[in-house]
């Protein structure tokens, strides 16, 4: 957490909300996951790798879509 | 005859929900932004990639036009939302993966601790300090990623954010 720096702030709201995202956190470090070992294990063919990596990004992604719907905003790029 | 007074505690009232409007607009957009680079970027590999992806969009936003769009037409929005360049690099999710990883290792330590019932009022306190902990640090690094937390004021990266880009932009 010391690399966080000043933003190692107590959130308590943000911080309860993210227990209703715990499902879908947990699926995207599992997708994760999945992505870890096919590149460790050499064996998964590079089309498949291809899907494994875009389950991990819907993953993400609807991480992202749970969080907005709970109150955070993302972050802009202009 | 309304008077001076409310005439100004109204038009303050109309900025702050001005804000909140344009921050609604900004986040939707932000989030569309996301999903179509990540639809787009896997067309090729997935045909229900960009399925899912827009029934994710279309659940969050109540935007009953996206959900279930079949190959041809999600194309078809995909190419229209190119051409306005409404894409973003990154959402900082995957930067935050060792801190999640941590986060969901204890909810399960946790989870399974309540389920089994085996430890002591010491170790239970101690899981619990634990996954707190890990819900600070997501937290935290969600908001270095440059995400708002609910019910804070707006990072200080997404303003200078903007302030650099306004300046680029007059130079």
């Amino acid at each position: 957490m010391s690399d966080l720096g000043i933003w190692a702030q107590p959130f308590p709201t943000a911080e309860n909300r993210l227990i209703a995202l715990m499902p879908a956190l947990r699926a995207l470090v599992e997708a994760d996951r999945e992505v870890a070992q096919a590149a460790w294990l050499r064996k998964v063919e590079p089309k498949m790798r291809g899907g494994v990596e875009a389950r991990r990004d819907l993953a993400a992604l609807e991480v992202a879509a749970q969080l907005v719907a709970s109150g955070w905003s993302p972050p802009l790029h202009p | 005859m309304r008077s001076r007074r409310n005439g100004s505690r109204y038009a303050r009232g109309s900025w702050r929900r001005k804000g909140v409007v344009r921050a609604a607009f900004e986040s939707a957009l932000t989030l569309c932004r996301m999903t179509v680079m990540t639809a787009s970027r896997h067309c090729g590999q997935s045909a229900s990639g960009f399925r899912v992806t827009s029934d994710v969009i279309s659940s969050s936003f109540r935007l009953p036009w996206l959900a279930g769009t079949p190959g041809k037409d999600s194309c078809a929005i995909m190419s229209v939302v190119e051409t306005q360049s409404l894409f973003t690099p990154d959402d900082g999710l995957l930067e935050a993966l060792p801190v999640l990883r941590q986060l969901v290792r204890a909810d399960y330590l946790l989870t399974r601790a309540d389920y089994v019932g085996d430890v002591g009022p010491d170790r239970r306190r101690d899981l619990e300090d634990n996954f707190m902990h890990a819900r600070r640090t997501v937290t935290a690094r969600l908001i270095a990623s440059g995400w708002s937390a609910p019910g804070s004021v707006l990072h200080p990266r997404r303003r200078s954010r903007r302030v650099n880009w306004a300046r680029s932009t007059d130079e």
